[in-house]
């Protein structure tokens, strides 16, 4: 590795870790945001002095602030995200089950997104002006206002209302992969066409960019199939400033997820998120976004360094 | 184009939302169990809802809300955005670089997960719900304020007024920050438009506007168990949502090409 791009590794990686701190603390100072005693909040008014003073000592809240975030802290660092105080069980546990559900249902929808983002933006780029390119311009102007939750109670209404093709919601488990793949199929379609529309205009802009280059035109003097320079020669510069976005698509995705899994009832991450707000069960929440802020702290690390190895022009400006 | 387009549908919602204070064609409120699930009609324009209440007044009940809840949202990222930005791009040096390194951790914070914390310290509602959409949208306030002073605080004229011994404070208000207004108007148009698409999200997921109180999202969160009986109320309030935020997208594109001549248009 050149030093540059070692450099930039680095500081790469401490911005990252710089980031996840300022997520932990975020997350952690949720709890000293709560008016008055949490213990006695989740209890209730009319609540047991000694089942309150337990609670007290099992949020750790007999210590002083600074003590508990660094005592939580630590807990984090060795995977230890404290007890749920609705399923009486680590909240690293619950988290992991919800997330068999959620990691699939946004990497898949990334991968349809994406996959007709390329196709739609290629065909838009390359036939400029016709049906193809106006539609995706229109899509995305108006793809990118439609709030996803509605996409998704659309197809819903088309799909298993009207025409009773696809269940409406519910997940029964992975044993059974064709079932999960029905019954899942309507919540990536509705991530999907929610992110699409934005990635093929930037596969778009990003081709339409890369095609005025000359050595597209030297490709085209050297009498080369205008396909093979399309696909060889153009698309592979063009999709550089794609790849960067990718990172902030799945971070949108992972957060339009949690509305997708309260629209299909899905068991994921989102949906546990709103079981534990309704109980006051400040450690799952709390354990719930810091998963889900390290994984997109974790994804845009991802990103960046293959943007540096893809494009060397940014570990070397 | 846009600019026209985005401005009429802006219009279209703020004269909903003005109307609806002095005159809404039924109470949002009232039910009528009689006219349950009806479908659009001469009485009732766009249906009701399952109470009976008619749609087209909650939709622009609604409409106060949502204006309401961008108002504020925007109101915390424009001035706590532009305070920080104007102060690290003047400052520079170590309080540029802690506060750009803090700020661009914020700004891979999701809205949604601190709305999901707030809900939880303060309980659900719209104040938590817009105090979690403005701190989300300080980042991008404060990214738009820190490029303008950096474009800005070594040209002559302001170093013509630190010359004649005009106040740090006083060069940044009066001489730079007119000059970054323009891109905080864009900035806040777009910003306008996602937090009335994160309100109706949180409003939907439960978190936002408690009912019976009229709110876009709630409406449609409340319209999915029926959407078998009538996909009306679901149909109407998405559109709604739909036509605030596409207005004030439009709107910032338009506002962007009328005021940044050096930007090129169709890409």
């Amino acid at each position: 590795m050149a030093p540059s791009m070692a450099s930039y590794v680095a500081r790469r990686a401490v911005t990252a870790a710089f980031t996840l701190l300022v997520a932990t603390a975020l997350a952690y100072s949720a709890m000293l945001l709560v008016p008055g005693d949490p213990a006695r909040a989740i209890l209730g008014m009319e609540a047991d002095p000694q089942a309150v003073a337990a609670l007290q000592r099992q949020l750790g809240l007999d210590r002083p602030p600074l003590e508990r975030f660094g005592r939580w802290l630590a807990g984090v660092v060795r995977g230890d995200l404290g007890q749920s105080l609705r399923y009486q069980r680590p909240v690293a546990e619950l988290v992991g089950q919800r997330l068999a559900l959620t990691v699939p249902l946004v990497a898949a929808s990334l991968a349809v997104a994406g996959l007709a983002a390329l196709v739609l933006g290629v065909a838009a780029a390359t036939r400029p002006d016709t049906g193809a390119d106006l539609a995706v311009r229109l899509g995305a102007l108006v793809g990118g206002s439609l709030p996803t939750f509605w996409i998704g109670l659309m197809l819903i209404l088309l799909f298993s209302v009207r025409w009773g093709m696809l269940p409406s919601g519910g997940f029964s488990g992975w044993q059974d992969p064709l079932r999960a793949a029905r019954e899942l199929a309507l919540p990536v379609a509705t991530l999907a066409l929610a992110r699409t529309p934005l990635l093929a205009r930037m596969v778009r802009a990003g081709l339409l960019e890369s095609l005025e280059q000359p050595y597209i035109r030297t490709a085209r003097a050297k009498g080369l199939g205008e396909g093979r320079v399309v696909l060889r020669h153009a698309l592979r510069n063009a999709l550089i400033p794609v790849l960067t976005v990718l990172g902030l698509e799945f971070s949108q995705l992972l957060v339009a997820g949690v509305v997708v899994e309260s629209v299909f009832a899905l068991p994921g991450l989102g949906t546990l998120a709103l079981v534990a707000i309704e109980a006051r069960d400040y450690p799952l929440v709390q354990g719930v976004v810091l998963v889900l802020a390290a994984f997109i702290v974790a994804v845009n690390l991802a990103v960046d360094l293959l943007y540096a190895a893809v494009d060397p022009r940014v570990a070397h400006p | 184009m846009s600019l026209r387009v985005g401005a009429t549908l802006v219009g279209v919602v703020v004269a909903m939302a003005l109307v609806s204070l002095v005159y809404t064609p039924y109470p949002p409120n009232a039910t009528d169990f009689v006219h349950r699930l009806a479908p659009p009609s001469w009485a009732h324009p766009l249906g009701t809802d399952h109470f009976g209440r008619d749609v087209l007044s909650r939709i622009m009940a609604g409409a106060q809300n949502a204006i309401w809840v961008g108002v504020v949202a925007v109101g915390i990222g424009l001035v706590a955005g532009t305070a920080l930005g104007l102060v690290s791009g003047y400052a520079g040096g170590w309080w540029d670089a802690g506060l750009s390194l803090v700020l661009e951790a914020w700004y891979s914070f999701p809205a949604l997960l601190l709305a999901l914390l707030l809900a939880t310290a303060w309980g659900p509602g719209v104040t938590s719900s817009m105090v979690a959409v403005g701190l989300a949208t300080v980042p991008a306030f404060y990214r738009v304020a820190r490029a303008g002073v950096l474009a800005t605080r070594n040209l002559p004229y302001v170093e013509a007024a630190r010359a004649v011994g005009a106040t740090g404070a006083r060069i940044l208000l009066r001489h730079v920050l007119p000059n970054v207004m323009p891109a905080l108007l864009i900035q806040s148009s777009f910003a306008f438009g996602s937090a009335i698409l994160a309100e109706a999200a949180l409003s939907y997921l439960g978190l936002g506007t408690q009912p019976p109180h009229p709110s876009w999202g709630r409406m449609l969160r409340e319209a999915q168990s029926f959407l078998a009986l009538s996909p009306y109320p679901a149909l109407f309030s998405g559109l709604a949502v739909a036509t605030g935020v596409l207005g004030f997208n439009l709107l910032g594109d338009g506002l962007r090409d009328a005021l940044d001549p050096t930007r090129r248009r169709g890409r």
